[in-house]
Parts: structure tokens; sequence; C-alpha cells
């Protein structure tokens, strides 16, 4: 049996209560923070973890700026090729009135006029803006896409939204797939049309023709465009899933379970007391007590 | 029958009146630090052992006699303590630093560099979504000072806990010099009371009580002499010999510090105590953490001008079937000035030897158009592997410039891949600086280019800005490396955490140990009082009975009839 003195009695009384009030404050100070891992090495498993998420988050939060930008573009662009589509549409029953033998001169006249006023619509749908910029303008720095004569003066540079780890989504069309270039433009076609409905009425039939190809592209446009649309929907459901996810386990990771650590923070307590208490009595009596 | 009764009672008073004392000397000192408790040595006295002539002694003993006074002191237990508090004292300290390297570093939370590092990348993104929009510029580089700001502070917070740490080094060396100068002196005071016979138990416990503190600076061994004097020594020299101790000093001028003795400048190894966990701080785990603190920053700096300064680009394999000979064309500025363009009428490059081909005619090329030399041409690759062409210019002031001219269809690649930076300008760095202390934005870069492309496509084109943002990605790039940074600091300071609580452990239990045998019990010295006073008490009534016995012979003997 070892020898004990008073000394080493106290001294180990102190380092005892020491560490008693040592667990006792750590686990206060998780309580009052609700976090369980406070600097790396409380945890470094879960600091892992929590570093990785963090930067998840961090990173998801910007996709969905992007998602809400693509979106942004991708309306811009359905709503120009769905007011172009009934434009044509349009047009295309003026045409069928103008092939009438029936009609004379100035009606046709009339029907010329209302076309070139078409046409001036489309332009200003071709060059739709978003955020002050031409969506169908590429990359270039242009403000428009197509200038007045309706010639193309964007580029075909592709707009694309990071909206993922290594995923862009294309959120522009290249124009001149949808509206067409130089004399092949749907602009050179209206402006072939109204021309056609004053002088050549017999040439009708083919710039009929021509406009069931530019509708035809355009619908086609619009159905990429409803496409990536739903792509962009579908990856930001996937996106405010994945967020929910990932920040139950960063919760997981470095939140305290309040009621355990509650729990926790009683017994220790109740120890701590009991250890205040044992000392109190250990350290009070020697035999001077006793001896008279 | 003689005096003697009258001798040995006074002997006993003596011895215990002794007794007593020591024990009154143990209680005032029982929470004396080093204090060994002391007991009174005594042994029976009965005459010489050895008969002489002509000598004779009577039947019986003289009483008690007082051999010594002497401290209860286990020489193996002082030893094993000396060892155990300089590992004690050496893992405090690493504990310490390390403790306050990852105070530098606040995480995992939304302030620290992990959080500054996701808005960074973010900013990229903000950039590729809006290339013409200031704001998104303007705010980039607001959070690229950030990163720079966060990285450099810890850096600069890293150097300033190593001065710091010089310092209290030079402090322990001298506290150290002037111990060991104490210990030498008290060294000669014992040996001189031993030699004159005198007690020096206390000066004995004054000595090792200093020896204690040197073990706890600097992790000594002893080596006990004749007349209770110890050596101490240091990493194999003697740092106390006798009554002669050596200075210490502390060499900074190296790149790692050095303690080396004073007279002769001979290295000292110190691995143990305050000094040795200072001295592996200073030498050994601040600059490894200042060392991995800078890949993070070199990463982060050449994975971000690598993009954004490239002014170059990766002509894929297959792309450059030149058969029917392929063009190269495309212009070129150096610091504004548009030169002619460059323009290389391509052979099938992608065949052996066909990087050096393309290299050679693309330097003659360039050196034509811009002035020999002003600009090189790098080409690797090739061979079924991508060609990867990179332009330097030859002054590092200069800014070179790369406009899409023209371009044969597999050449596009080259051409689109050409980064512009985010003023509009190939070839500039966006961070600058050599390591984690001076990582900075480039002191040249501004936002405020209206209208520049963020990549090299239209002017409106933010592929090269995405690009960056995608660094983020990387398994190997900045954000990971930070991040593995940080959960290997958690791992190296748990584990340094757990290895202290442990040595503590074990330095208590071996404390206890020694306090057990060396220390002061109340209980037990009340008991020896207690037993010293009746002792006392009887040899008072001794005297007594003696002197009545005495009394009764001188006064009442030859009194008969009277």
């Amino acid at each position: 049996m070892s020898r004990i003195t008073q000394q080493s009695m106290s001294r180990q009384s102190v380092t005892h209560l020491q560490q008693a009030l040592d667990r006792f404050q750590t686990l206060q100070e998780r309580v009052a923070s609700g976090k369980r891992v406070e600097r790396p090495s409380d945890d470094p498993v879960a600091t892992a973890t929590s570093l990785r998420h963090r930067s998840d988050l961090a990173r998801r939060a910007q996709y969905e700026r992007n998602i809400d930008d693509a979106s942004g573009w991708l309306t811009s662009a359905d709503t120009a090729l769905t007011s172009a589509s009934s434009l044509l549409n349009r047009v295309q029953e003026l045409v069928l009135r103008g092939k009438n033998a029936s009609m004379s001169p100035a009606d046709r006249a009339a029907l010329a006029d209302e076309v070139d006023s078409l046409r001036e619509g489309l332009l200003d749908l071709a060059n739709t803006t978003y955020l002050d910029r031409a969506v169908f303008g590429g990359t270039s720095g242009a403000s428009e896409a197509y200038d007045p004569s309706g010639t193309f003066v964007g580029d075909t540079g592709v707009v694309g939204r990071t909206v993922g780890p290594d995923t862009d989504i294309e959120v522009n069309l290249s124009a001149p797939s949808v509206f067409g270039t130089g004399p092949t433009s749907v602009f050179a076609t209206l402006a072939r049309v109204s021309d056609d409905l004053r002088t050549n009425p017999a040439a009708l039939g083919t710039d009929l023709d021509e406009l069931d190809a530019h509708t035809t592209s355009i619908h086609r446009a619009l159905g990429v465009v409803g496409a990536r649309q739903s792509r962009v929907d579908a990856t930001r459901a996937r996106l405010a899933d994945e967020e929910i996810s990932l920040r139950s386990r960063l919760s997981e990771a470095e939140d305290v379970d309040l009621p355990e650590a509650i729990m926790q923070l009683s017994v220790q307590e109740v120890a701590y007391q009991a250890a205040l208490a044992a000392t109190q009595r250990v350290l009070q009596p020697s035999l001077v007590d006793f001896l008279r | 029958m003689s005096m003697t009764g009258l001798q040995i009672a006074l002997s006993a008073l003596r011895a215990h009146q002794q007794g007593l004392d020591v024990t009154a000397h143990n209680i005032a000192n029982a929470l004396t630090e080093g204090y060994s408790r002391q007991r009174v040595d005594t042994s029976a006295d009965s005459g010489p052992i050895t008969p002489a002539l002509h000598a004779r002694w009577p039947e019986g003993g003289f009483g008690v006699a007082v051999e010594s006074i002497s401290r209860v002191y286990d020489a193996f237990l002082e030893a094993r303590a000396l060892l155990e508090h300089g590992a004690d004292a050496a893992l405090g300290r690493t504990a310490n630093t390390l403790d306050r390297l990852e105070a530098l570093f606040d995480e995992p939370s939304d302030r620290g560099i992990g959080a500054l590092f996701g808005e960074f990348w973010s900013g990229w993104q903000d950039v590729a979504n809006h290339p013409d929009d200031l704001a998104a510029r303007e705010q980039l580089l607001e959070r690229s000072r950030a990163v720079t700001g966060a990285i450099t502070k810890a850096a600069a917070g890293m150097e300033a806990m190593r001065a710091s740490t010089i310092d209290q080094l030079s402090t322990l060396v001298t506290e150290v010099n002037t111990i060991a100068t104490n210990v030498a002196t008290l060294n000669r005071a014992i040996e001189n009371a031993s030699i004159a016979g005198l007690s020096n138990e206390d000066l004995l416990d004054q000595r090792d009580l200093l020896v204690r503190q040197l073990a706890d600076r600097t992790g000594i061994t002893v080596r006990i002499q004749d007349h209770g004097v110890v050596d101490v020594y240091l990493g194999g020299t003697a740092l106390v010999r006798g009554s002669e101790s050596t200075g210490l000093t502390l060499d900074v001028s190296g790149s790692a510090v050095v303690v080396r003795r004073a007279a002769d400048g001979y290295p000292t190894d110190i691995e143990s105590g305050d000094v040795g966990g200072l001295l592996e701080s200073v030498n050994e785990i601040i600059p490894r953490y200042l060392a991995n603190l800078d890949q993070v920053a070199n990463e982060l700096r050449t994975s971000v001008n690598g993009v954004h300064a490239a002014l170059g680009g990766t002509i894929a394999p297959g792309a450059q079937d030149l058969t029917a000979a392929g063009v190269l064309s495309f212009g070129l500025q150096v610091n504004g000035v548009a030169l002619a363009d460059v323009a290389v009428t391509g052979a099938d490059w992608s065949g052996p030897g066909g990087a050096a081909a393309l290299q050679t005619a693309l330097q003659t090329a360039l050196d034509t158009s811009a002035g020999p030399g002003v600009v090189t041409a790098t080409v690797t690759g090739g061979n079924g592997a991508a060609l990867v062409v990179s332009l330097a210019p030859a002054a590092p002031t200069d800014l070179v410039t790369v406009a899409r001219v023209a371009g044969d269809a597999g050449l596009a690649t080259f051409l689109s891949d050409v980064a512009v930076g985010l003023d509009g300008i190939g070839g500039r760095a966006f961070f600058s600086g050599t390591g984690a202390a001076d990582l900075e934005l480039d002191p040249t870069l501004t936002a405020t280019t209206v209208g520049a492309a963020a990549g090299a496509g239209g002017l409106l084109d933010g592929s090269a800005a995405s690009r960056v943002s995608q660094l983020d990605n990387d398994s190997a790039g900045a954000t990971a490396r930070y991040r593995a940074f940080i959960v290997g600091m958690g791992v190296e300071v748990q584990a340094s955490s757990r290895r202290t609580l442990i040595q503590t452990d074990v330095t208590e239990a071996v404390d206890s140990a020694r306090e057990g045998a060396a220390g002061v019990n109340l209980d037990e010295e009340m008991i020896a009082m207690v037993a010293l006073q009746h002792a006392y008490n009887a040899s008072a009534r001794f005297l007594t009975a003696i002197d009545e016995v005495l009394s009764t012979l001188v006064e009442r003997t030859g009194r008969v009839g009277a």
C-alpha cells in the first residue's frame, strides 16, 4: 500500500476538481453554442465532413443563382419564340388571302403593309434582351442580334450556365439556326413576301413554302428551349432535395444532440458537486481533530 | 551504581527533544515544495564494541545516541520523475503550439478561409454569367482580396508565433543558466557541509528542487557523486559538474534555432522539457504548417493563373490532320500595339515530331510578327495526345494579347481556348507572390475594362471564368488541399492533446509515488509527536526517579540514630 500524504491528497483533489470542471465547461459550451465541433481537433472526421458539406452548400447556392439566370434566359427565349410563331402564322394567313385571285392590288398592298409591320415586330422579337443582353446574339457584345435590315450581327458563341459540377446547360440558341441569315433569313423572306404581294402574287406559293420552313425551325427551337427549361427545372428540384440532405448531414456532423448534451451536462454537474463534497470531506479531518 | 542513570536520562531527553524538533520541522514544511520528510536516526549506545586493555565497562547500555538526521528520499523515483517531467513539459509546449495554430484558423465556420474560398469560386461564376457586369468583376476582386488577406494573415500569424516562441526560448535559456549556476553553488555548499559533518538535508532538498526545475525546462539526467553532489547532464554533455556550471546560448542565426554551449559553441541536442518542446515548435511544427499553407496558396495561385493567364491552348488530336495544309492564324498585340498576324501553314502536327515542327514554325512566324525573341512559343504533346501551345512574352512586363483572327476549323480549339484575363488582357497573372505570406492579387489587375471578355470567344463569352470556377471541384485543387490541411491539423492537435493527457497522468502518478515516499503525512507526524511526548515524559519521570534515589542516598545514609 502506498503512503498517502496530505499534500498529495490535496494536489490530487485539485487535479480531479479541475478535470471535472473542465468537462463541465466543455459540455456547457456545447449546449450553449449548439455546436459539437468548435475546432478541428474536437472531431477531425466530422470537421472533414463539415468542411466538405459547407463548400458543397456554397456551391449549391451559386448553382441556384445560375439556374435562376438560366431560367430567365430560357423564359425570354420561349416568350419571344412563341410570339414569333404566332406572328408567322398571321403572315401565312395574309399570304393565303393574298393568293386569292379575287384580291385587288390595293387590297394586296394593304396586306403587304401589314406584313411589313409584322416583319418589324419579328425583328423586335429576335432582338429580345435579357438583362441588357440580346438573347439570340450569342457571345458578341452587340446590343442586338439583327440590325434593322435583317442582317445577323451577333455570333454563334455558346452561352452556358453551370448548374452542377462539370455540368453546363446552354441557355442560348444559335440565331442562324432559328431565324436564318442573309437571303435565307426569315426577315429576307418576309421582305420578299411583302414585295411579292405588291408586285408578283404568282410567287406567293413559293413564299408560303419558305414560311413553312421558317415556322418549322422556330417550332424546333421552341422544342429545344422547352426541353432545356424542363432540364433546368429538374436540376432545380434536385438541388433543393440535395440541399436539404446536405444541411441535415452537416447538422449531424457538427451540431450537438441537444437532449443528450443536456443530460450529459446534468450528469457532469452532479459529478462535479459530488467531487466537491468528497473533497470537502477528505481534506478537512486529520488526526489533529481527534487528539486532545 | 554510578551516575550512569542520569546520563541515560539525559541522552533520552535530548534524543526525544530532537525527535520533537524534527517532527515540528516536518509539520512546518508539510506544504513546502520539494521538501522531503526527515527523521532522527537513533541507536542504542552500548559502549565500544571493541574490547580494549584495562577498559572496563559496566553492564547494560549508556542510553540512546542520535546518529544523524536523514531525509527520506528515493533516488530511483527521483530520476524517473525528472524524466517524466521533462517529457510532460515538452509535450505540453508542443500541444500548446498546435492549439494556437489551430486557433489561427476559424474552422469549421462561416468565416474561415474555407468559406472565403467558396465565395471566391462563386464570384467567378457570377463573372461567367455576366461578363459585362462591372459589379460582378469588382465583387470577384474583393472576394479574391478577402481570400489572399485571410491566407497572408494566417501566415503572418504563424510567423509571429515563431518569433514569440523564440523570445520565450531565449528567456528560458537565461533561466536555465541561472538555475544551473544555483545548482552548482548549492553543490559546493552541500559538499562543504558534508565534509564538515554538518546537517545538509535542507540544502539537498533545495538543490533537488532546482534540479527538478531544470528537468521541467530542458529535460536532464543526473549522476549522484560523493558528498551528496549531483552532476547534471543535458543531451550527453554536462550542464553542471560539481560546483561548475556551463552556460547555454540560443543561436537564431540559421534557419533552425539551435541551443549551444556558451563555452565552446558546441550544439546541444535538447528534445525534452520546455526548451525541447519549444525547439520542436520553432524548428519543426510551425515551419511544417507554414509549408503546408504555402502549398495551398501556391496551388491557388498557379491553378487560377493557369486558366486566367493562359496564352495558349490545346489542339485536340484528330483535329490536326493537315494533309490539306491547315492554317493556324491569329492576331497578336504587345502592350496594346497590334502586330502583323501570325500565320503558320501546317503539315500534320499530330504525328511524331509534330510538336517540335509546330513550335519551330510558330517561333519563326512570331519573330517575323513581333520581332526576334519578343514572344516565345512552346509546344508540347502531340503524337496522339493533344498539342499544348503556350506563348510567353520575353519581358515580364510586356502584355501579350492574342485575338482570334482566323483559323482552320481544326485549329479553332486552340484559338477559342486562349483565355483572356478579367481585364481583357491575356498572359497576365491573377495572383502574384511566392507562397502564403505574400499571396496577393496582381497589383496591375483592374475590373474596369468595360466589355472585356472573361474568355476569348465573343466579347461576352465567360467560358474562361467558368473554367476557373470549376477548379473548385478539383480533388487536388486549393479547396481540397486546404480541407486536408485543416483536417490534418485537427488530427495532430487531437493526438497531441491525448498524448499530453496520458503523459500528465504518468507524471502525476510518479509525483504521487515520490510524494508518498518523501512527503509529510500529518497523521503520522501527530502519532510520532504523541509517542515522542510520552517517551520524553517517561524519561523525565526516570530522571525524577534517579533524583529521588540519589537524594535518598545522599540525605538518608549515615544518619542512623541521628
